[in-house]
C-alpha cells in the first residue's frame, strides 16, 4: 500500500511537471516561432518485464526538486534553449565564419580586433578593443592599436610599431605613441606612512612617445635601451565620493605633492639589462632571474634632472618539475634628483598596480626609494592559465631607503589567475590584500580585486 | 495459529514482496521494435535539381559545431544541477541485463563468436571492397570535394552509383588517422554499432578524374573551387608508398541521410525514437569503448542518423526507419592537437574542465596531474600520448561532456566491458593489421597497448558487478561463462565459487563445476510440484546466486522450474550490488 501511495504521489508529480513543460513548450513556439516537429511517439515495451517500485529517496527528490525548479525554469528556458536556438541559428546563417573574416581578416587572418575589458575595484571600469597587424607591410612588422574608454574623460589610445628581427626575431625595434586622460588617478601622500584613508583623485592627460630597442644575446638575456618622451597635464579629478587631490591641498590635509598642478615634460634615456632562467626550454628545476635598470631623466619645463635606477635579484625552484613555481626575490629601486632638481610625483619610486606590492592599487605608495622582498608560488590550473599566490614585505622610504625600519614594512598578498604567457593581451584575476605598516598595528589596509585584459591600457 | 502461518509465509514474503521481484514467464525481449518502419509526413525540401521536391522523411538536422561544445561545456551541465535529475539505470535493458538489438546497436561479439573474417571485414560488404589494382586511368570520378573535419579528401563515384570519401592523413602523423579510421570502424561494428565501411587503400594519382565546376567550402565558410590543382594538393599530402598513394576510402552511407543524433533528447520526427538518448545504454557503454580506443572525439558530429525507406529507390520516402551509425574514429589511438598542452590532457580531462580547474586551483597545484607527468613512447611519436600506464577507465573523458557518457552507470559500464572481453589479444592483433602501418613495431605497440588498456578495464569493471555472462539453460544444467576468468582478469588462485538455489524458502547449496577457460556449470535440482499448478506459478519460481569469488558482487539468475520432464526456463538476470553472504541472508 505503501509503494502503491509513493507511486501515486510520483505519478501526479510527474503529471505536474509535463504540464508545466507543455506550458514552456507552447511559449518558447509563440515567442520564437519555431515549429516543433512532434510526432507521435512508438509505445516503449517494459523491457525486464517487471515494474520497479518508486523508493522514498525517489519521490524525496521531488522536495529539491521542485524548490528549484524556477531556477531550473530560468536556467534552461530563459538562458540554455533560446541562447542554443541564436546561436545555432548564427552557425547555420555563417554567422561564425563572417565573424571570424570580420575580426580577423587579410590573408591568413594576419589582422583583427577583439574587445577588451577591465575593472580594477575604485577606478573606473574600462572597455575597448585591441587591434592588430602582424607582418604588415614586410615579416616581421606589425602594427598595434589599442584603445580604452572609460566614460567621461577617460580615455587611453597606443598605437604601437614593431620590427622584429633577428634569429627567431627575438630582437624587435618599437616606436609607440600613446595618450592617456584619466580622472580618477589616486594620491596618498608620499613617504611609507600613507593611509588607504589619505586616498585623493587627481586627474592627468599624458601624452607619451617612445622607442625602445630589445635584444636577446641569448634565451635568457634581455637587453633593453629606451628614449621616452613624456608631456603631463594634472587637472581636477574625482572618482565617487573621495576627495579631490586640489580639495585636500586646499584645506591644507596634504601639501602640494612635487610637479602638481603645473606639470611636467620628461625626456629619458633608459638601459634595462635582465636575465631569467625561467624562459629555457627545458625548463630548469632550479635558476635564478634578475635585472637592472638605469635611467637619465631630464625635465625639460624646469630644466632638471634625475636618475632612476633599480635592480632585482631572485631565485626559482621547480617543486616537483612540473611548473610548479616557487621563487624568492628582493628588488629595490631608487629615483635621485641631480644639481637639486625637484622630480614630479608621478616620477617617483611607486609601489602599487602593475609594480611591486600589487594588493594596492596604482600610485598608492609614493616616494624617492623602494625595497620589496617577494615570495611567489605560480602554478598550472588549465593549458592557458596560471594560479599565482604572492605574498610581499616592502615600502616606500625616503633618499636612499633612509628611514628604512622593519617597523615601516608592510606586507601584501595576492591570489589570482593570470595568462599563461601574459603579454599585452593577457588576461588577469586578482584579489589582494595589504597592510598598514607593522608599528602601525600590520593591520588590513588596502583589499584590491582586479579582473580584465590588456591591463586597461 | 495465525501468527504461526504468517511465520510460515515469511519466507515467501520476502521473496515475493521484500527481497526478490519476480520476473515474469516469458522470453526476454531481444528485438527492440525500433526497426518498424514508421511514416512520416511529407513535406517540400527543394534540392539542387528539383525545388519543389517533396520528402517524406525526417527533416535533416545540421549540428552547431560550437554551439554543441559551448553548450555541453557551460550551459547544459549549469542547467542541469537545477533539475535535480541524478541518471537512474539505462532505459533499454531487458531481463538478461542485455541491450535488445535496435536501429541503434545489435549484438555481434558479445552475444556470439564471429568468425575473424567478419571481425576484419567490419560494416563493409563484399561488394563494397575496393581494388584499385587494374583500374584503367580515369575510372574514378571525383564528383565532391570534402566540406568538413582536419583531413583533407574528396568523393569518388565509381560504376555511377557506388561513392565513397576518400581522405589523407596529416604529415605530423602519417598512417595514423586513417589507420584509427579504419581499426576504430571495425572495433565498433564488432562491439555491435552501426558505422560506415572503412578501408585503406593504395591508389595511383592518375586513377582519378574531376567532374567539371566542383567546388569545396573549408572550414572557416569560404567556398573555393575544387579543380585540378586543388586535388593535386590532397594527392600530394597522402602518405606516399612508392608511386602510389595512401588514401582511407569511406563508403558512402546507405539511405537518407539527415544528419548526426545528438546525446540528449530524442529526435521529435522520428517516432521509434522514443527512449532519451541520454538514457540508453548502448549510447552510455559506449563511453567504455571510446576510453579503450581513446576516441575523445565523441560528439554528436561525429555520428550520423540514415532514413531506411523501404523502398530503397526513393530513399526519402515513407515507410521507413532511421538507422543510426558510429563515424570517424580518426581521432583514435593517439592524435595530438595544434598545442602541447592540450594533447596531454586528451582523455584526462575536458578541454574547459571546470571541475580540474577549480581543483588544481583549491589546491595550489598539489596534486600532480597526469598530464604533467604523461610522454610520448620514443620511437612511437606518431602516437602521440597514446599509452596505458597513465589510463583510468573510470576517470577517461572525452573533448567535452557528453550527455550519454555522464549518466553511465556501473551497470552500463560493465556491459560494455563484457562485451569487449570477448577481444581476444589475437582478435586486437588482426584488427590492428587494417591499419596497415609501414614499421611492424607500430603494429606490436598499438595491439600492446590495446590489449593492456582492454585489461584496465576488464579488472575495472568486471571485478564488481559479476561478470558471469553467457547464460543458458541445457537441461538440468545452468551454464554460464566467467569473462573475468576466461580473460585472466586475476590469478586463478583467486577464484572460487559459490552458488546457491532459492525457492519456496528452501535454499539449496550448489556445487559449480568450472573450467580453466571459466566455463562454469551448475546442476539444478528439480523440486515435486502439485498436478495443475500452472507453470508460472509463483511456488515454480527459484533464483539462483553465483559468485565467483573474484569480483565482489554475485549475480542473480531467475528461473521457473517447470518439472524433470521439461527442464528449467530462464527469464531473468541480475547483478545487484550485493554480495553472495547478502544476497543469501535474504
Amino acid at each position: 500500500m505503501r509503494e502503491a501511495g509513493l507511486s501515486r504521489v510520483k505519478a501526479f508529480l510527474n503529471l505536474l511537471l509535463d504540464l508545466v513543460r507543455l506550458t514552456l513548450l507552447a511559449l518558447i513556439v509563440v515567442l520564437f516561432g519555431k515549429p516543433v516537429h512532434a510526432s507521435e511517439k512508438r509505445k516503449l515495451p517494459d523491457y525486464d518485464r517487471r515494474s520497479e517500485p518508486t523508493t522514498p529517496g525517489e519521490v524525496a527528490l521531488w522536495v529539491p526538486r521542485v524548490v528549484l525548479f524556477p531556477v531550473y525554469l530560468v536556467s534552461e528556458y530563459v538562458v540554455r534553449r533560446p541562447l542554443g536556438w541564436a546561436i545555432t541559428g548564427a552557425e547555420r546563417a555563417g554567422v561564425p565564419a563572417a565573424l571570424y573574416d570580420f575580426f580577423a581578416f587579410g590573408p591568413d587572418h594576419q589582422a583583427g580586433f577583439f574587445p577588451t575589458a577591465y575593472l580594477d575595484f575604485g577606478f573606473r571600469a574600462s572597455v575597448g578593443v585591441y587591434t592588430f597587424w602582424n607582418n604588415a607591410f614586410v615579416p616581421g612588422h606589425d602594427l598595434v592599436l589599442r584603445a580604452s574608454y572609460g566614460g567621461k574623460d577617460w580615455l587611453t589610445a597606443t598605437f604601437m610599431e614593431r620590427f622584429r628581427f633577428g634569429p627567431r626575431r627575438s630582437s624587435n625595434l618599437t616606436l609607440e605613441a600613446q595618450g592617456l586622460s584619466r580622472p580618477d588617478l589616486t594620491y596618498f601622500g608620499l613617504g611609507p606612512d600613507t593611509r588607504q584613508s589619505d586616498k585623493t583623485r587627481f586627474g592627468a592627460d599624458r601624452l607619451q612617445f617612445r622607442g625602445y630597442v630589445e635584444q636577446r644575446p641569448t634565451t635568457a638575456t634581455l637587453l633593453r635601451s629606451e628614449l621616452l618622451f613624456r608631456s603631463v597635464e594634472f587637472r581636477q579629478g574625482g572618482f565617487g565620493d573621495d576627495p579631490t587631490l586640489n580639495d585636500a591641498i586646499a584645506s591644507g590635509a596634504l601639501p602640494p605633492p612635487p610637479g602638481y598642478p603645473q606639470g611636467y615634460t620628461l625626456a629619458r634615456s633608459e638601459l634595462t639589462l635582465s636575465y631569467d632562467q625561467r624562459r629555457l626550454k627545458p625548463e630548469p628545476r632550479v635558476g635564478i632571474f634578475g635585472g637592472a635598470r638605469g635611467a637619465f631623466n631630464s625635465e625639460l619645463r624646469t630644466r632638471g634632472a634625475f636618475l632612476t635606477y633599480g635592480a632585482k635579484v631572485g631565485g626559482f625552484v621547480d617543486l616537483n618539475s612540473h611548473k610548479r613555481l616557487l621563487s624568492l626575490a628582493a628588488s629595490a629601486r631608487f629615483a635621485d634628483p641631480l644639481a637639486g632638481s625637484e622630480i614630479p610625483f608621478s616620477e617617483l619610486v611607486t609601489l602599487g598596480g602593475l609594480e611591486p606590492m600589487r594588493a594596492y592599487v596604482v600610485g598608492r605608495l609614493v616616494d624617492r626609494s623602494s625595497a620589496v622582498g617577494e615570495l611567489a608560488y605560480r602554478w598550472p590550473i588549465w593549458i592557458w592559465l596560471n594560479g599565482t599566490l604572492r605574498a610581499e614585505l616592502g615600502n616606500v622610504f625616503g633618499e636612499h631607503l633612509a628611514g628604512f625600519s622593519a617597523g615601516k614594512l608592510r606586507w601584501s598578498g595576492t591570489l589570482g589567475i593570470e595568462s599563461s604567457n601574459p603579454a599585452e593581451t593577457g588576461f588577469e584575476m586578482l584579489l589582494g590584500v595589504g597592510s598598514e605598516t607593522f608599528e602601525s598595528g600590520g593591520k588590513v589596509d588596502a583589499v584590491r580585486f582586479v579582473i580584465g585584459t590588456t591591463n586597461g591600457i | 495459529m495465525a501468527s504461526r502461518s504468517i511465520f510460515a509465509c515469511l519466507p515467501l514474503l520476502l521473496v515475493a514482496c521484500g527481497g526478490v521481484q519476480r520476473f515474469p514467464l516469458t522470453a526476454p525481449i531481444t528485438n527492440d521494435g525500433d526497426r518498424q518502419p514508421v511514416s512520416v509526413p511529407c513535406k517540400v525540401r527543394g534540392t539542387e535539381k528539383d525545388e519543389k521536391h517533396v520528402a517524406c522523411a525526417p527533416e535533416p538536422y545540421i549540428s552547431p559545431l560550437a554551439w554543441d561544445a559551448a553548450d555541453n561545456s557551460i550551459f547544459r551541465p549549469f542547467a542541469r544541477v537545477w533539475a535535480v535529475d541524478p541518471a537512474g539505470e539505462a532505459v533499454n535493458v531487458n531481463a538478461f541485463d542485455e541491450v535488445p538489438d535496435s536501429a541503434w546497436f545489435e549484438n555481434r561479439i558479445g552475444a556470439h563468436k564471429i568468425s575473424r573474417e567478419e571481425l576484419l571485414r567490419g560494416a563493409c560488404t563484399p561488394e563494397e571492397m575496393l581494388d584499385p589494382n587494374g583500374v584503367a586511368p580515369g575510372t574514378w570520378l571525383v564528383d565532391q570535394g570534402k566540406a568538413n573535419g582536419s583531413s583533407p579528401g574528396f568523393r569518388i563515384k565509381i560504376d555511377g552509383h557506388r561513392k565513397y570519401m576518400l581522405k589523407t592523413d596529416q604529415k605530423s602523423q602519417p598512417e595514423r588517422p586513417s589507420a584509427s579510421s579504419v581499426i576504430g570502424a571495425a572495433i565498433y561494428y564488432s562491439v555491435g554499432f552501426n558505422t560506415s565501411c572503412e578501408q585503406i587503400i593504395y591508389v595511383d594519382p592518375k586513377i582519378f578524374r574531376l567532374a567539371p565546376g566542383l567546388k569545396v567550402t573549408d572550414n572557416t565558410g569560404i567556398t573555393k573551387p575544387f579543380d585540378h590543382a586543388a586535388l593535386t594538393r590532397v594527392l600530394d599530402g597522402a602518405t606516399p608508398s612508392g608511386p602510389l598513394r595512401r588514401l582511407q576510402a569511406s563508403a558512402w552511407l546507405p539511405g537518407y541521410l539527415i544528419g548526426p543524433f545528438r546525446y540528449e533528447g530524442t529526435r521529435g520526427d522520428d517516432p521509434n525514437d522514443a527512449i532519451p538518448h541520454e538514457d540508453r545504454r548502448d549510447l552510455r557503454g559506449a563511453r567504455v569503448l571510446a576510453a579503450w580506443i581513446d576516441h575523445f572525439d565523441a560528439r554528436e558530429q561525429n555520428t550520423m542518423d540514415s532514413w531506411i525507406a523501404v523502398n530503397s529507390k526513393i530513399n526519402d520516402s515513407s515507410p521507413g526507419y532511421v538507422r543510426h551509425y558510429y563515424l570517424d574514429m580518426s581521432d583514435t589511438l593517439g592524435s595530438e592537437w595544434f598545442d602541447d598542452g592540450i594533447s596531454r590532457r586528451l582523455g584526462h580531462s575536458y578541454l574547459l574542465d571546470w571541475g580540474d580547474i577549480a581543483s588544481d586551483f583549491a589546491t595550489l597545484g598539489t596534486r600532480v596531474r597526469t598530464w604533467d607527468t604523461v610522454q610520448r613512447t620514443p620511437g612511437m611519436s606518431d602516437f602521440g600520448y597514446f599509452n596505458s600506464y597513465a589510463f583510468d577507465p573510470e576517470g577517461w573523458k572525452n573533448e567535452y561532456p557528453n550527455p550519454a557518457f555522464s549518466r553511465a552507470s556501473e551497470r552500463d559500464n560493465a556491459w560494455m566491458a563484457r562485451i569487449l572481453s570477448h577481444f581476444e589479444y589475437d582478435d586486437i592483433r588482426a584488427l590492428v593489421a587494417l591499419g596497415h602501418f609501414s614499421e611492424p613495431d607500430q603494429s606490436a605497440f598499438i595491439s600492446r597497448i590495446l590489449e593492456e588498456r582492454l585489461q584496465k578495464i576488464l579488472v575495472r569493471y568486471l571485478l564488481q558487478l559479476s561478470p558471469l555472462a553467457d547464460l543458458r539453460i541445457e537441461g538440468d544444467l545452468l551454464s554460464m561463462t566467467d569473462l573475468a576468468r576466461r580473460r585472466a582478469v586475476g590469478p586463478a588462485s583467486a577464484f572460487a565459487y559459490r552458488a546457491r538455489l532459492d525457492a519456496s524458502g528452501a535454499a539449496y547449496t550448489l556445487r559449480p563445476a568450472v573450467s580453466a577457460d571459466g566455463a562454469v556449470t551448475l546442476t539444478l535440482p528439480h523440486r515435486s510440484f502439485a498436478r495443475g499448478v500452472a507453470d508460472s506459478d509463483t511456488t515454480r519460481y527459484s533464483v539462483v546466486t553465483v559468485a565467483n569469488g573474484a569480483s565482489r558482487y554475485a549475480l542473480r539468475a531467475h528461473l521457473y522450474d517447470l518439472g524433470a520432464e521439461r527442464g528449467f526456463r530462464l527469464v531473468g538476470i541480475e547483478r545487484p550490488e550485493r554480495t553472495f553472504d547478502e544476497l543469501s541472508e535474504h
